[in-house]
């Protein structure tokens, strides 16, 4: 028996064969055998603010919005029996059976946005001397585009550092749009630029190109700078562009995605479709409800709205991958900040909690129908399976096919993808 | 000038038909520190400041300063108070107060209108507030987060006595003025401001005309201040600079040849004999205009002096152009990302995040455009005295959400100056390094004032189960390090006699460890450091780590040294090592490519300067200078209300030059957060390497070359913006005028490329004009510029749901770009775009010549 194969409960049994604990304990450090996916792609909603879980996959008692703590709606049963999630999840609750439910996430982030939205993005804490990259950039990084003159990573929200490529360098990278109808800035040509008058500028700049090219015969910063200028009208051209054409999309489709959350969902899965390998959709339009998922104070009061919406993009997203064939290879992640308290605040919203909180993984070729991890009677703290974010991001890695330990190079300092992440092996087949 | 006065201010009236009247200037004082509760009640001391101002229109007032000329903050809360008398011809007057927070105007002694204070806002769900269109339509609008109040004053016609008092800052809220002002209006008329000779009116053009005047007015108050108190311990700084003279050549004793003149390129030449090379023919003068001009005032020469200089005939043009452009205020610009990145200077504007610092740019830019000697930069650097959060080097020594932020600054000083990196070192012994942890936090120590103790996360996590460590680790969480400086042979600990003053502090000892004439690191560093940044290649690799274990890679050892030694003899001045330089042959030469990742010191030969992209910074000055356009971008604060303290957003006001742009990002997702048309500029340069976030300290940017880069400026806002021929564009203002399509070539390469158009060329864009040119402009057209509505978003009102309404408005706005001027028929408008777009899509254009 190789060393590689030997299970936890091997050793186990050895240990109830008499084999003395000091034999027991260094060999039971041998980490169990890595579990790998063959998901090819992966869409991760983003819920900024913090999305409530009691409110939605973990729902617990009932509150009222004042002194009575609890989840402000009615819970529903799912197609997982004996589970259920908010009454405004309910196309989601007959497709759970697609899903995986954690509800015992946790980290010790306590109460900001931007350090919190760092850990979940990049799986570390802030440090003082490395800038880490995200999960969206380290997906770039391992396994690239998956289509030719794509990207590999694309955003569906604002820039930041959280999002981008830390160490990895601008080349994992991603490219990023606020509002579907638009395209990226930057490859979207202004509006007034006729196709005609996009190809006499064509013409016209490639002349100067190819002189200046000329005059610099053995210059290689301006050979790849001309080279990058050609690529550039390529990746600007029709081919990942029409992705953004939402309009090609039957009205039926369209409409099973619902708002602009929704239409952002299915330019997701046109940009996987063509080979893009990240994509991060965020939902945080606040005009919904004024705050988004950080539903402090009034915020709670039309949080069904956004509930609402989630659930509607969610469930088209589903069910149009699964149309197109695509939901085994496409992991869905649905992941957010912290989570919030059962209790509510003095204007009957909610505050911040991360010491328990919910994620959402679909598709994407893992075992689905499972809940993993549980809280307690308030959903205030984790029961059972606590789950951490390092262990969250190796299932992601995992069900994309990557090492989720594996060394990455930061300036000649190894550091492993995830900070000892172990994937959660009873989601791989 | 606009501030000029006249000395004869009683006869204006018969000019100005009698109206108004103003007895001259306007005397303004500053009372500091006044109660939070402060009710109004005259100041018994004398104000803290004094100052004459043009009218009652306030925008800046004169920053304080130390007594070594280092900017401090003004203690809050202050009041500031503005008296002058009027001789108005009898009648009924509207009389307009504007103010952020709390003022009073009063006409001899008795208040006639007030504005209430505000309130600090956290929470932001406040609504947001509606549109509140001025009485007028002439008049200006009210800024954001401004009040407006106004009365109607019964004038007798006789003289009175005039005066407000305004209260700025005070618990939570930032000081800010805003547009601070009274004015009077008569039937019929405009708004005047108050005071002064000058008529400004508060209208549309006349506010922002009198703000721009008014901010360079002020400016120039500051400087004067600034520089009176530097003079008053230059003595103390021209005693350390003999000592330096004294002590150069021993440092780095010369080989006999003393003269400056020339040193650079017989050092080069004999190091390229020996394989048989030559420098490389010299460029241009066109191209040498250029690249020049590129480094130092960060921006392409004007048509004007492109002519000038091709057509001088004079032998020492270049060199008296090289003194002309090291004399140029905006030097300053042109150094400023660069330190920026090396300091890693990193304020943000909406609450702290990791490694926050103070804007302490504003000490580094006016460091440069004082001629601040370096060794004196360093001083006041590690003295981290002044504003913390207003832009002084107090700012230097934050770091935000750092368990360590002495070993933070340590490690960036050491980089930064003496080229040693101790990252490493900041959690265990580098590996790779010669330092230990004890050496980073003995520095730390110095900075602190006090012994260190080692913070858990600046340790080596031990998993059970996991690997061992492949580093030793010698210190635990919650060992103390004793402070000092001992980098073992790196640089020496005794000091010069008389260096030091008795009783100096500990950072002005460390100050004094680092700059001293017998540390050779430190002055190798430095003219490393400008050899590097103009020649594209260090003559020492990697420029800010040389103690790596592949060893310190030094090409020209003589000739640092020489560098070195003048450096140090002509008093630390970096324009001198500059003007070296930028006067030898081989910076004057053609570009070469760039040795292969990694080369040897034997391959580092320079032939020429490295072929070198322009900076993000340069590459959009560039645009915008070129098209004689103005950023037009949102001050760069999400609290324009300023209801929320400095510690938790600052406001770093609208950029003039890119270097002044900051990170947008909030990790929020909040549109109601977003700055749209910067977010546009931050796009553009953060793809050419510029960083929004500066966590830690770079020398080298990533200078990657993607299609992105590419594509941003084929199709991105900012570059369509510059070459958008709309009724703020140069560009416009050249095809109206030019008498012919020849010379608007010719006038265009000059703007974008800072050379006339060859044979082909022009040729080729004539073809493209098509005979637009005849016929293109349009009679009596109206002008197409929109006004941009006053931000009512604000960071208390930013969970409102209109707030994100409105800001999804001001995105769209944002990307649609400068609307086309009218005044040229879209055929021809539209063809010269497309000239100017490929003018800057030419790798020509973003490439160093």
């Amino acid at each position: 028996m190789s060393i590689e194969a030997i299970t936890r409960r091997d050793l186990l049994r050895w240990g109830a064969l008499g084999l003395g604990s000091s034999v027991v304990a260094p060999a039971l450090a041998v980490p169990p055998p890595r579990v790998t996916g063959k998901a090819d792609a992966c869409i991760m909603l983003w819920l900024g603010g913090g999305a409530s879980q009691v409110d939605t996959f973990d729902p617990k008692g009932r509150g009222d919005g004042k002194k009575e703590a609890g989840c402000y709606y009615d819970a529903i049963p799912t197609a997982i029996q004996d589970v259920k999630i908010c009454e405004h999840l309910e196309r989601t609750a007959s497709r759970l059976d697609r899903c995986i439910l954690v509800r015992s996430l946790f980290h010790n982030v306590v109460d900001e946005h931007a350090a919190a939205t760092n850990l979940l993005h990049t799986g570390r804490p802030v440090s003082g001397t490395v800038t880490y990259p995200s999960l969206g950039s380290i997906v770039s990084h391992e396994r690239g585009a998956e289509g030719q003159g794509v990207p590999a990573y694309v955003v569906i929200g604002y820039p930041n550092v959280s999002r981008g490529p830390g160490f990895l360098g601008s080349k994992y990278g991603y490219v990023y749009l606020t509002d579907t109808e638009s395209g990226p800035s930057g490859l979207t040509p202004p509006p007034d630029i006729a196709t005609n008058r996009r190809a006499r500028r064509d013409v016209l700049v490639e002349s100067l190109r190819s002189d200046f090219e000329a005059k610099n015969p053995s210059d290689t910063s301006i050979r790849d700078y001309a080279i990058a200028g050609r690529d550039a009208a390529r990746l600007a051209g029709p081919a990942f562009m029409s992705a953004f054409d939402l309009g090609r999309e039957a009205a039926t489709v369209r409409a099973s995605y619902g708002g602009e959350f929704g239409q952002r969902c299915l330019l997701a899965r046109r940009l996987v479709e063509r080979g893009v390998r990240f994509v991060e959709v965020a939902h945080n339009l606040n005009f919904l409800n004024g705050t988004g998922w950080d539903t402090h104070n009034q915020g709670q009061l039309r949080q069904h709205e956004l509930i609402r919406e989630l659930d509607h993009a969610l469930s088209g997203l589903i069910d149009d991958l699964g149309r197109v064939g695509r939901l085994d290879s496409t992991l869905i992640v649905v992941a957010t900040e912290f989570g919030r308290p059962p209790e509510f605040d003095s204007g009957g919203g909610r505050g911040h909690q991360w010491q328990a909180f919910s994620g959402l993984l679909a598709g994407g070729g893992l075992k689905t129908g499972q809940v993993i991890g549980s809280t307690d009677e308030h959903c205030k703290k984790i029961a059972e399976r606590p789950i951490s974010i390092p262990d969250f991001h190796a299932t992601i890695y995992s069900a994309l096919g990557i090492n989720p330990s594996k060394d990455l190079d930061a300036g000649g300092r190894p550091v492993p993808i995830t900070d000892h992440g172990k994937a959660i092996a009873e989601l791989f087949v | 000038m606009r501030r000029s006065r006249s000395i004869l201010p009683l006869i204006l009236p018969l000019i100005m038909g009698g109206f108004p009247l103003w007895a001259g200037q306007v005397r303004v004082g500053i009372w500091e520190g006044l109660p939070e509760t402060w009710d109004w009640s005259r100041p018994s001391a004398n104000p803290t400041d004094t100052y004459d101002a043009p009218c009652f229109g306030f925008v800046q007032l004169p920053t304080r300063i130390n007594s070594r000329g280092i900017e401090v903050d003004r203690v809050t809360p202050y009041a500031i108070q503005a008296g002058t008398t009027v001789d108005l011809p009898a009648g009924t007057y509207r009389l307009i107060l504007r103010a952020k927070g709390a003022a009073q105007v009063l006409v001899d002694g008795k208040v006639i209108v007030e504005t209430p204070p505000i309130s600090p806002n956290s929470a932001g769900h406040e609504p947001v507030p509606d549109p509140t269109p001025p009485e007028d339509v002439r008049w200006r609008e009210v800024a954001a987060g401004d009040q407006e109040r106004i009365t109607n004053w019964v004038c007798d016609g006789k003289t009175h006595e005039i005066e407000l008092w305004a209260i700025l800052g005070a618990k939570k809220l930032r000081p800010e003025t805003g547009e601070l002002s009274v004015s009077i209006v008569k039937p019929g008329g405009v708004p005047i401001l108050i005071g002064g000779s000058d008529q400004q009116s508060l209208t549309h053009d006349g506010w922002p005309a009198y703000a721009e005047s008014e901010h360079a007015r002020i400016d120039k108050i500051d400087t004067v201040r600034r520089r009176q108190a530097q003079h008053s311990v230059a003595d103390e700084w021209r005693i350390r600079h003999e000592i330096a003279r004294a002590e150069a050549s021993q440092t780095f004793p010369s080989d006999g040849v003393i003269s400056s003149l020339g040193l650079i390129d017989r050092r080069i030449r004999a190091s390229l004999s020996q394989h048989g090379l030559k420098i490389k023919p010299a460029i241009d003068d066109a191209a040498f205009l250029r690249r020049l001009s590129l480094d130092t005032i960060g921006v392409p020469p004007t048509p004007e002096e492109v002519i000038a200089f091709v057509v001088d005939q004079s032998p020492d043009k270049r060199s008296r152009l090289v003194d002309r452009r090291l004399a140029d205020p905006r030097w300053a610009d042109g150094w400023m990302g660069y330190w920026q990145d090396v300091l890693a200077e990193n304020p943000g504007i909406l609450k702290p995040t990791l490694n926050n610092t103070g804007p302490f740019r504003r000490f580094m830019y006016l460091a440069f455009l004082d001629g601040m000697p370096f060794d004196r930069f360093v001083t006041e650097l590690v003295r981290m005295d002044g504003s913390k959060l207003g832009g002084g080097p107090a700012g230097f020594g934050m770091a935000t959400q750092n368990d360590a932020p002495m070993a933070a600054k340590a490690h960036v000083l050491a980089k930064a100056f003496l080229a040693a990196d101790m990252k490493c070192a900041r959690c265990h012994d580098a590996p790779a390094h010669p330092f230990d942890q004890t050496q980073l936090f003995g520095i730390a120590g110095l900075l602190a004032g006090k012994a260190q103790e080692i913070p858990l996360a600046s340790t080596v996590k031990m998993q059970p189960g996991g690997r061992q460590p492949a580093v030793s680790v010698s210190l635990h969480a919650g060992d103390k390090v004793e402070s000092g400086f001992d980098l073992g042979d790196l640089a020496p600990t005794d000091l010069p006699e008389g260096m030091l003053p008795a009783g100096a502090s500990s950072r002005e000892r460390l100050a004094a460890l680092i700059v001293s004439p017998r540390n050779p690191r430190f002055a190798r560093v430095i003219v490393n450091r400008i050899w590097a940044r103009f020649l594209g290649m260090g003559l020492v690799e990697p420029v800010d780590d040389w103690d790596g274990s592949a060893g310190m890679s030094v090409s020209h050892p003589e000739l640092l040294d020489d560098l070195a030694r003048e450096f140090l003899s002509s008093g630390y001045d970096i324009k001198h090592v500059t003007r070296l330089i930028f006067n030898s042959d081989i910076y004057q030469a053609g570009a070469v490519n760039p040795p292969p990742l990694g080369a040897s010191a034997e391959e580092r030969r320079f032939a020429g300067p490295v072929r070198r992209r322009l900076s993000a910074e340069q590459l959009v000055d560039s645009l915008f200078t070129a098209a004689g356009k103005s950023f037009a971008s949102e001050d760069l604060c999400v609290d324009p209300e300023g209801r929320r303290p400095s510690t938790e957003m600052l406001n770093l006001g609208a950029p003039t030059r890119a270097w002044q742009f900051a990170s947008t990002a909030n990790e929020r997702d909040r549109p109601a957060l977003s700055l749209p048309i910067t977010q546009t500029f931050v796009d553009l340069m953060q793809t050419f390497g510029w960083r929004p976030s500066r966590q830690d300290p770079i020398t080298v940017r990533e200078e990657t070359i993607t299609p992105l880069q590419p594509a941003l400026i084929a199709n991105g806002v900012v570059a369509n913006r510059a070459i958008r021929l709309s009724d703020d564009s140069a560009f416009t203002a050249l095809a109206i005028c030019t008498a012919s399509p020849e010379d608007l070539i010719r006038q265009v390469y000059l703007r974008v490329l800072s050379r006339v158009p060859n044979e082909n060329e022009f040729v080729r864009m004539l073809a493209h004009l098509d005979k637009t040119f005849t016929d293109r402009i349009v009679l009596g057209a109206p002008l197409n510029m929109k006004r941009k509505p006053v931000r009512r978003v604000s960071w208390s009102n930013h969970l409102d749901a209109r707030a994100t309404e409105i800001q999804l408005v001001e995105e769209k706005e944002a990307r649609a770009g400068d609307p086309p001027t009218y005044r040229l028929k879209p055929e021809f408008r539209e063809r010269m775009e497309d000239i100017l777009w490929s003018l800057v899509n030419s790798p020509e254009f973003v490439f160093i010549p």
